[in-house]
């Protein structure tokens, strides 16, 4: 079992979505879709300790204008610990059976 | 007529005045010569001061989102091309909706944060083991 934050989580799922070896920047907008005061460099250095908790795969691609990029794409292990975080998510707010989207009404 | 009589001709005018009238028709030359001159002058620096003016009042084009040395200077060179390009692709997004200047404050801000986050990367990951060897859990895990 991997314990993973919130931003984790949303950078995991935006990397999920982006499909295989999306760019820092693909995430970075797919994330702020989510969560819109996301700051870059937050996703950035979240990006790298994922790939270095070995939840996302890193690989040297290309862009349009031919620089040399990080790539990043989830791995097995990256599936696994979403699921996990969406699954703890559902199990514990799931809205509902609290009561739908009246409980969360300040 | 032929160049040799036009010459001819002028040597018999020249010889017909006297040296008075001669040297006030060299006064008048001269100094239609000279205000010539001065006039043309004068016009150059008027489209010179011209010219400068419209430089200087041309206003200064900086590149929004410049080359980061504190980047390069900080960073393994592989991850700060990619965190360059990621913020020169991210960079429009943030002068849509904040306008150049503030976007600007916001680059130099994603970059601090990119090179702080880098270094305290360790660290973290570091706390996250000892945590969990703390509360218990294979550090394995």
């Amino acid at each position: 079992l991997t314990v993973i934050g919130k931003l984790e989580e949303l950078t995991l799922l935006a990397c999920l979505r982006a499909g295989n070896d999306a760019l820092a920047s693909a995430i970075y907008e797919r994330v702020l879709s989510g969560q819109q005061n996301a700051a870059f460099g937050a996703v950035y250095t979240t990006l790298t300790r994922l790939t270095k908790k070995k939840l996302l795969d890193e690989s040297a691609v290309k862009d349009g204008r031919g620089r040399e990029r990080r790539g990043f794409t989830i791995t097995g292990a990256g599936r696994r610990a979403l699921a996990e975080a969406l699954n703890a998510s559902a199990t514990v707010g799931g809205l509902s059976q609290a009561g739908g989207a009246d409980v969360l009404a300040v | 007529m032929s160049w040799q009589s036009s010459l001819g001709s002028s040597v018999a005018r020249l010889a017909a005045i006297d040296a008075d009238a001669a040297f006030q028709l060299f006064l008048q030359h001269t100094l239609a010569s000279l205000s010539v001159v001065i006039t043309i002058m004068a016009v150059g620096r008027v489209l010179i001061l011209i010219a400068a003016a419209r430089l200087n009042e041309r206003p200064v084009r900086r590149k929004l989102s410049a080359r980061s040395y504190s980047l390069d200077l900080l960073l393994p060179i592989r991850v700060a091309r990619d965190a360059q390009a990621s913020l020169e692709e991210v960079m429009p997004i943030w002068i849509a909706e904040w306008g150049p200047k503030r976007a600007r404050r916001i680059w130099r801000l994603q970059i601090f944060l990119i090179v702080a986050g880098h270094y305290t990367s360790p660290i973290l990951t570091l706390l996250e083991r000892v945590l969990k060897i703390v509360s218990g859990r294979s550090s394995a895990e």
